[in-house]
């Protein structure tokens, strides 16, 4: 597990930020799947990824 | 970074995230989902989020809640951003609000804290018709698309 530096525990307290091994699995949640379509759909668009990725490798 | 956040339990792929908002309206469970999409061999996330509604078994994407708690609401899903991209630091993760209005909040949101994870983070903000931009405060974006910085 990485761990946290000084600084990113400031706004990172682990401890009170627990793990679920038993969390619902949201993974079949229609919501979530319908919004990750929409994205893909978005992202799909001609251009627009292209456009993206110029603009990130340039930073 | 000292904003007033919800603390959350999450799923051991560190993938969700699920808190409890308090306030005039009772409690509310909320659910943040960083939902995986492939794009010609890049691994994109969506960031999802909404209430969880306990009668329908479902996400309420749609309800307006109102617990006069949205500040806190969106410290929170910001500090999943950064718990989520600390275990997956090359995760390009895509945002954008189920209604204008919350992507509108989505940005309020990012407005407050970017002093503080501008240093970490590149973010970019996509404008109709003319794609994305690096973020800056006074633009109105319709959606969000952020990544860590290489170290």
């Amino acid at each position: 597990m990485p761990e946290f530096t000084s600084e990113e525990k400031k706004i990172l307290p682990l401890e009170e930020d627990v793990i679920d091994p038993n969390m619902r699995d949201y993974s079949n949640e229609p919501y979530f799947i319908k919004k990750a379509e929409e994205a893909k759909k978005f992202l799909e668009t001609p251009g627009v990824l292209e456009q993206l990725k110029k603009i990130m490798n340039n930073e | 970074m000292n904003l007033e956040r919800y603390n959350y339990e999450k799923s051991s792929d560190f993938f969700s995230y699920v808190f409890y908002s308090e306030g005039p309206k009772g409690v509310i469970k909320k659910i943040v989902r960083y939902t995986p999409v492939i794009l010609n061999t890049t691994l994109y996330f969506n960031l999802g989020f909404g209430d969880w509604d306990e009668a329908e078994n479902r996400i309420n994407d749609l309800v307006n809640t109102n617990n006069r708690d949205s500040e806190k609401v969106l410290a929170t899903i910001a500090h999943t951003v950064v718990e989520f991209t600390k275990y997956y630091p090359k995760a390009i993760v895509y945002a954008e609000g189920s209604t204008l209005s919350r992507t509108r909040l989505y940005q309020m949101g990012i407005n407050k804290i970017w002093n503080e994870i501008e240093e970490k983070f590149d973010l970019y903000g996509f404008v109709e018709a003319e794609g994305f931009h690096p973020f800056e405060r006074n633009s109105n974006y319709q959606a969000f698309v952020i990544s860590r910085k290489n170290q």
